[in-house]
Order: structure tokens, then C-alpha cells, then sequence
């Protein structure tokens, strides 16, 4: 089992806002991160990756992906050269890529250009780029958003059969329920 | 490295994504055209031997003023592009560095312009050898100003991409570069060019055909190239520390 991840005297000023967590210990191997909208979930995943500066300590995230929600993906690329190029700047396993793209109904779209696919489907391809990479932690923006009831399915299979560690932001907790995640409510 | 390379890489694919072959055969196309166009390969060929040094001069001036124009135009719009239109740039950033992520988008830039221009500057000399006039002016090798030329308003597009996500700041280099061409009179001597053309062209250097029929700078360029140089390691270290948002 990995070491947990503690965070301690966390503190994140924006210009009309501030975000603050005083102290925080993720044991279980997958945890949800829960509460309203502007909480401070994704500043906190944002923060466990490097992406933003803070006050405080972050400890035991140093392998770590960040997965965004839905981010806006380069339109022109193709899904098959998208997930390689990337894949290829922090290095990934291709044969994992593949088992991947099957889990997630993707197999068929890998010369289909990004602009071409559906909201979903850019998810899809967003979560099987950063879940690529086989790192022992993921931090992931909102996961089911935007899947239908099949591939969130598939999602908590994966959640299931992997090894690694899983915190994720969501609104919609009773996705992942039948895993027995722990919840933290911010 | 390897992941500076990789993302630079990245951040060329997505520059040249869409029909890449296509695009490359029509850009080669034009080129070759625009360099026959100015080769005045319409005109009669006794024409073009007896007014060889005039049509040679002229296809130089010519030719260069628009390999200068298509440079900045590309060095602009590749800036445009990764630093102000390209929004997929997060998971970029949540695999590699902020640092390397910008520092790639900078050297793709740099590259992109550059090859451009050595491909460019090749067609446009293999051009002139076809021309009967090819043996009436020999102008100096062009590669090196030509280079220099294009890694500093890379610098400047790069620059203007890190200080600036308004678009409109990039008129400010195609504007410069207009004028700095248009405050130098063609073939004019070295010691008949004005204060004003002399600073302008500090700022923004640009490439003149000179009356001994040479091609160059005028000598101040160095300093300000230097000087955008270092604005630039200074904004891509200011801009290194800034949050993703």
C-alpha cells in the first residue's frame, strides 16, 4: 500500500478569494473529494500536481497525473496521434494505451479528428490519456463527467482492477458508490 | 531534454495539424511560383539578357522583400497560434514543467520560422540559377542575415506571446517591419541613411539592398538583439512562476 497523503496548513489566494484546508490524510486507495462549487477541490488537485503555487505541505504526491475535466483539446490532432505525441513527452505503455482505448470503446476513433468527436467522447479520450501513463496516483477533475452509464462503468472496473491510487473531485459521488470509496467532504 | 524535445514536438503537430502533406506541397508551390513570377520568366529571354544586372537586382530586392514578409507573417502567426489560441495546453503542463512547456512553445517557433526561411532561401536561389541572369549579380550568401533576421523577430513574436495574450499586440511587429523596410530607400548608400531610418532599424532590424548592390543590416542590430534576448529569458521566468488558471 502506498503512504498516504497529508496535507497540512494548505493555503491558496486568488484575487477574490481564498481557499484553506488545515490538515488532510488520504489513506484508502480511492477517495472522492466532495463539495460545492468553489470549495477549492480543483485548486487542491491543481496544487497536488505542481500546477499551482501554495502555502502549506502536500506530501506523498510524487507520482502523480493530473487528469483535467474535459479540457479543450488541440482540434487539428487526430485521437491517435494526440494520446502518442503527449504520451510520448512523460513517457506511456502502449500496450496499456491499446487495453485502454478497448475498455473505453476508443479502439475505433484513432484516426478521427478531435474537433470530430462528441463531448463525451473527448472525456473518454482525456481519461485514457492520463491513465496511460501508469503512475501510482490519479488526480482526476470531475471523471464521470459528460460519460454515459457504459463508459462510467467502465471507468470504475478500471478503478477496480488497477493498483494504483484515485482521488477524485466529483459532484456525483453515487458513480463510484458501488466501489466503497471514502468520501471528504470540503 | 527529452521532454522539452517531445513537447516541442507536440506543439509542431498541433502548429501543422490538419492536411500537413497538402499544405506542404501548396506552400512549396507558391513559393516556386512567386520566385518565377519575380524571375520574369514571361518576358523575352533577349530582354533578360540585355538588362540582366536590372532584372537581377530587381529579382533580389523582390524576392527577398517577400521571403522577409512570409517570415514575419509565419513567425506571427505561429505565436497567434501556441500562445494565444492554443487551449489544450494543460495536460502539456501536468506532464512536463510550466517551464519547459513555454520553453518549447518558444523553440517552435524558432524552429518552425527557420526552416521555413532555409527552405525558402533555397528555392529562391535555385530559382535564380535558372535565370539567364544568374552570372550578372552575385549577391552575398544570404543564409546567414537571413537567419538572423528570422531568429529575432521569432524573438519578438515569442516575446509579445509571453507578455501579451492580445492579438492585436502582434500588429506591433508587422508594423515595425514595414517601416523599418520602407525608411531605408533601396540602393541608397550606407552614409546617406537618416538618423531617424538608423534608430528605427535598431528596433526593428530589417534587411536593405545597399547601392555597392549588398545585402544587410544596418550595423546597430546587435544591441537591441541582444537586449529582446534578454526580455525574453526574463518574461519566460516571470511567466515560468505564474499559476495555471
Amino acid at each position: 500500500m502506498c503512504a498516504p497523503i497529508e496535507i497540512s496548513g494548505f493555503r491558496k489566494r486568488y484575487k477574490h478569494a481564498t481557499v484553506e484546508f488545515d490538515h488532510f490524510i488520504f489513506k484508502d486507495r480511492i477517495t472522492l473529494l466532495l463539495g460545492e462549487n468553489g470549495k477549492g477541490k480543483s485548486t487542491l488537485l491543481k496544487a497536488m500536481a505542481g500546477l499551482v503555487s501554495y502555502e502549506g505541505t502536500i506530501k506523498g504526491c510524487q507520482d502523480a497525473v493530473y487528469i483535467p475535466e474535459t479540457p479543450a483539446l488541440p482540434s487539428g490532432l487526430r485521437l491517435r496521434s494526440y494520446l502518442h505525441l503527449l504520451g510520448e513527452i512523460s513517457g506511456y505503455d502502449s500496450a496499456h494505451l491499446e487495453e485502454l482505448l478497448k475498455r473505453f470503446h476508443l479502439a475505433d476513433k484513432r484516426e478521427v479528428l478531435l474537433k470530430n468527436l462528441s463531448k463525451g467522447m473527448r472525456q473518454k479520450a482525456n481519461l485514457v490519456q492520463g491513465l496511460s501513463m501508469r503512475k501510482s496516483l490519479y488526480l482526476i477533475d470531475e471523471p464521470a463527467s459528460g460519460l454515459d452509464v457504459e463508459t462510467q462503468k467502465a471507468l470504475r472496473e478500471y478503478m477496480k482492477d488497477c493498483d494504483a491510487r484515485f482521488l477524485c473531485a466529483t459532484h456525483a459521488p453515487e458513480v463510484f458508490a458501488p466501489l466503497g470509496v471514502s468520501c471528504v467532504r470540503l | 531534454m527529452r521532454a522539452l524535445v517531445r513537447a516541442s514536438l507536440y506543439y509542431a503537430n498541433v502548429l501543422a495539424s490538419g492536411r500537413r502533406g497538402l499544405c506542404l506541397i501548396l506552400c512549396l508551390f507558391t513559393l516556386s511560383g512567386v520566385f518565377l513570377g519575380f524571375a520574369r520568366f514571361h518576358e523575352p529571354y533577349a530582354m533578360r539578357v540585355i538588362e540582366a544586372e536590372l532584372y537581377a537586382l530587381g529579382y533580389y530586392r523582390e524576392s527577398l522583400f517577400f521571403l522577409r514578409f512570409a517570415v514575419v507573417v509565419l513567425v506571427v502567426f505561429s505565436s497567434v497560434q501556441l500562445f494565444v489560441l492554443e487551449t489544450g495546453e494543460l495536460a502539456v503542463w501536468a506532464r512536463v514543467s510550466r517551464g519547459k512547456a513555454l520553453a518549447s512553445k518558444v523553440f517552435t517557433v524558432y524552429g518552425v520560422a527557420l526552416l521555413f526561411a532555409w527552405i525558402a532561401l533555397l528555392i529562391m536561389e535555385a530559382v535564380y540559377r535558372f535565370t539567364p541572369y544568374a552570372q550578372a549579380y552575385q549577391a552575398n550568401s544570404l543564409f546567414l542575415p537571413m537567419s538572423v533576421f528570422t531568429l529575432y523577430y521569432a524573438a519578438l513574436a515569442a516575446l509579445l506571446g509571453l507578455v501579451s495574450k492580445n492579438v492585436f499586440a502582434y500588429l506591433v511587429v508587422l508594423l515595425g517591419f514595414f517601416l523599418s523596410d520602407v525608411v531605408v530607400d533601396y540602393a541608397v548608400r550606407l552614409d546617406e541613411v537618416g538618423a531617424f531610418a538608423y534608430k528605427f532599424n535598431a528596433l526593428f532590424p530589417n534587411l536593405h539592398q545597399f547601392a555597392d548592390g549588398r545585402i544587410k543590416f544596418l550595423p546597430s542590430y546587435p544591441l537591441v538583439f541582444v537586449l529582446i534576448a534578454c526580455l525574453l529569458v526574463v518574461s519566460y521566468f516571470r511567466q515560468k512562476r505564474v499559476d495555471y488558471t
